[in-house]
């Protein structure tokens, strides 16, 4: 028990035993009262009446004064047998993530003040810490464990910390993982996001989130593409008690969702070329077609030639071969999505910090934390070595025109 | 409320007694570099450097914000092996990473000043920290108060051959025009040589029309 120092508790008692109608000291105080309960609220609002003195066996302890007060009967301080005054910090030891946690001083003697709450969550590295400047409560909803400390002052005295701590349970945990997912793309997806190398030399396949773009989001693997562009968590402030002025992240929104692709110019509704630059292929489409027009790879390869020369049958290789690569990156990206290094909404839910700037921060350093995770994984699914298709015919050269070539496919 | 209140107030007073008596700080001297390094060795971690740099407890000097600074990245460097890539210790860099971090934003809490030797410091430590961390070192490099030592750190960053020497690129092309000109610069002079980062900037060069497009 944290006794006050003996200076304070003659101090106190004398003013007890002026205030108690009954005259009785502490020093005379009995050691068991049969007193009924006083209700130390109305005494502690300055009505008269007859005063335990606050020592002696059984003697009730006070009561919190404002909202705890209200409808409690007087607490009472089992096997409190002699006569020290005492000052004690109570909180809630144990609350669940987000419910009321409370504190109040607990004391011996209804004159005290208390002043100077503090909250401390204990943590160096990542500091939280909470002020309040008085009142005998502190009570407000909990995001963070830590020790609540109040300066309590006895009349005329110095003030006296006492401190005790609060417990919260762990967060239900947030996942992405139900969000996350991928297929693959339908035409036109992710269709401006193929990186171009220039000349003859294209992608073939591509993968990538659903919100890419060109440019600096061609690869881009979450929604929103980067954390400033939209959105995508939102905070709360904890409005009252040890807590209060706390940000945390109160839900998030980001999602996965891969697209892989094949790209256009290989794709059945990609771009016709002139036939006439090739007599071979111009005769072998009109043929099949009946005219001259213009045709894709994908009929050139797969219809003109039927399976004369092998062009249909490695042309349709390297898209199969194209979209089982595309494949592996997606279902790498989503196996890393779904990993504790790159499960978004896991990494920002348990943040709490003491203010927004800190919450953004963690959120996107967090955010470009599991992009690099997820991309790094995604990209991992090379294991060396080119599959080579062959003969294939492209358009290509310059000036253009249909040839027989290689297409190749990294494993 | 509860009727059983008042039992429940009985135990805690019995069981949760008050914690010992602390002092309350008074004029602390400034804190050092060799003190940082101390904590850090005992697990006690950077709050109080934190604090020093982002100048909460009142002024600090530079050349003080330098020492405690430099003493974190002394001791990231001083993690070696696995070591350095244990939970444990990762803990430890995230944790300095972000105590430098948050201290040079230029979006400053209330009370708070951006520490102006932060981007260095987070440059330093992209190059040796841990993988998973470098992307929000990166980030957090970007978003320093100076804007110009933010474009040329990730200038610089760009040119390195870290793995996650992409990012820089990324920020750049967030920097708008003056970002661009700096890309278009590395991409001219052929300065970036990671590949990851040389896709990116080729991907951004196609988009910008810098080279031709198919």
């Amino acid at each position: 028990m944290g006794r006050v120092r003996p200076v304070v508790r003659f101090y106190l008692c004398l003013v007890v035993a002026v205030g108690s109608a009954a005259g009785v000291s502490c020093a005379d105080a009995p050691q068991a009262t049969t007193e009924p309960l006083i209700d130390w609220g109305l005494v502690a609002r300055g009505t008269s009446g007859p005063i335990d003195p606050p020592c002696g066996g059984g003697a009730p302890a006070i009561a919190p004064l404002g909202p705890l007060a209200l409808d409690s009967a007087a607490p009472t301080l089992a096997a409190f047998d002699d006569c020290e005054d005492f000052i004690t910090l109570v909180c809630t030891e144990y609350v669940a993530w987000g419910d009321n946690g409370s504190c109040w001083v607990n004391t011996s003697h209804i004159y005290y003040s208390v002043s100077s709450w503090n909250f401390d969550n204990g943590n160096p590295n990542d500091p939280l810490v909470v002020s309040h400047p008085s009142g005998l409560t502190w009570s407000g909803p909990m995001v963070a464990s830590g020790t609540v400390s109040a300066w309590v002052t006895p009349p005329g005295g110095s003030p006296i910390p006492v401190s005790a701590s609060i417990t919260v349970g762990p967060r239900a945990p947030l996942s992405w993982a139900s969000s996350v997912g991928g297929r693959k793309g339908n035409p036109n997806e992710i269709d401006p996001c193929f990186p171009t190398y220039g000349g003859d030399s294209v992608a073939g396949g591509f993968t990538s989130g659903k919100d890419c773009s060109a440019g600096v989001l061609y690869q881009a693997l979450f929604s929103p593409a980067l954390p400033n562009h939209t959105s995508w968590y939102t905070t709360a402030t904890v409005a009252s008690g040890p807590n209060k002025g706390l940000v945390y992240v109160n839900s998030v929104s980001a999602t996965m969702q891969i697209r892989t692709q094949l790209n256009r110019l290989f794709r059945p509704d990609g771009p016709a070329f002139a036939v006439s630059s090739n007599g071979q292929v111009s005769n072998a489409c009109h043929a099949v077609f009946g005219n001259f027009n213009a045709r894709t790879h994908a009929e050139t390869n797969t219809q003109c030639f039927g399976t004369n020369w092998g062009y249909k049958l490695n042309f349709e290789a390297f898209v199969a071969t194209t979209w089982a690569h595309e494949g592996r990156h997606m279902d790498s990206a989503l196996v890393a999505a779904r990993s504790p290094a790159g499960d978004l909404h896991a990494l920002v839910s348990p943040f709490v910090k003491q203010n927004t700037t800190e919450l953004t921060a963690s959120t996107f350093g967090a955010f470009y934390d599991a992009y690099d995770h997820v991309l790094t994984r995604s990209l991992s699914s090379h294991t060396g070595g080119t599959d080579t298709f062959g003969p294939v015919l492209r358009f290509v050269g310059s000036p253009s025109s249909w040839t027989a070539a290689t297409l190749s496919v990294s494993q | 409320m509860s009727r059983s209140r008042p039992l429940l107030y009985s135990l805690l007073t019995v069981l949760l007694l008050p914690g010992p008596i602390a002092s309350q700080p008074v004029g602390r001297p400034p804190l050092t570099g060799a003190q940082v390094m101390q904590a850090l060795r005992e697990g006690r971690g950077v709050g109080h450097a934190r604090r020093a740099l982002q100048q909460l407890d009142g002024p600090v000097s530079r050349a003080v914000q330098d020492e405690l600074a430099d003493s974190m990245v002394a001791f990231v460097r001083g993690m070696s092996g696995s070591m350095a890539r244990s939970e444990a210790n990762n803990v430890v860099t995230k944790s300095i990473v972000y105590a430098i971090g948050i201290s040079g934003l230029r979006d400053q809490a209330a009370g708070s000043k951006p520490y102006a030797g932060a981007g260095e410091r987070l440059f330093q430590l992209a190059l040796i920290i841990d993988r998973s961390l470098v992307a929000s070192t990166v980030y957090l490099m970007s978003e320093v108060a100076d804007r110009s030592e933010a474009l040329a750190l990730l200038r610089r960053f760009a040119t390195t051959s870290n793995p996650v020497a992409y990012q820089s690129i990324m920020h750049l092309a967030q920097m708008e025009a003056v970002g661009m000109r700096s890309l278009r610069s590395l991409r001219d002079q052929n300065l970036v040589t990671e590949p990851n980062a040389k896709r990116i900037l080729h991907a951004i060069a196609s988009e910008q029309e810098w080279v031709k497009r198919l």
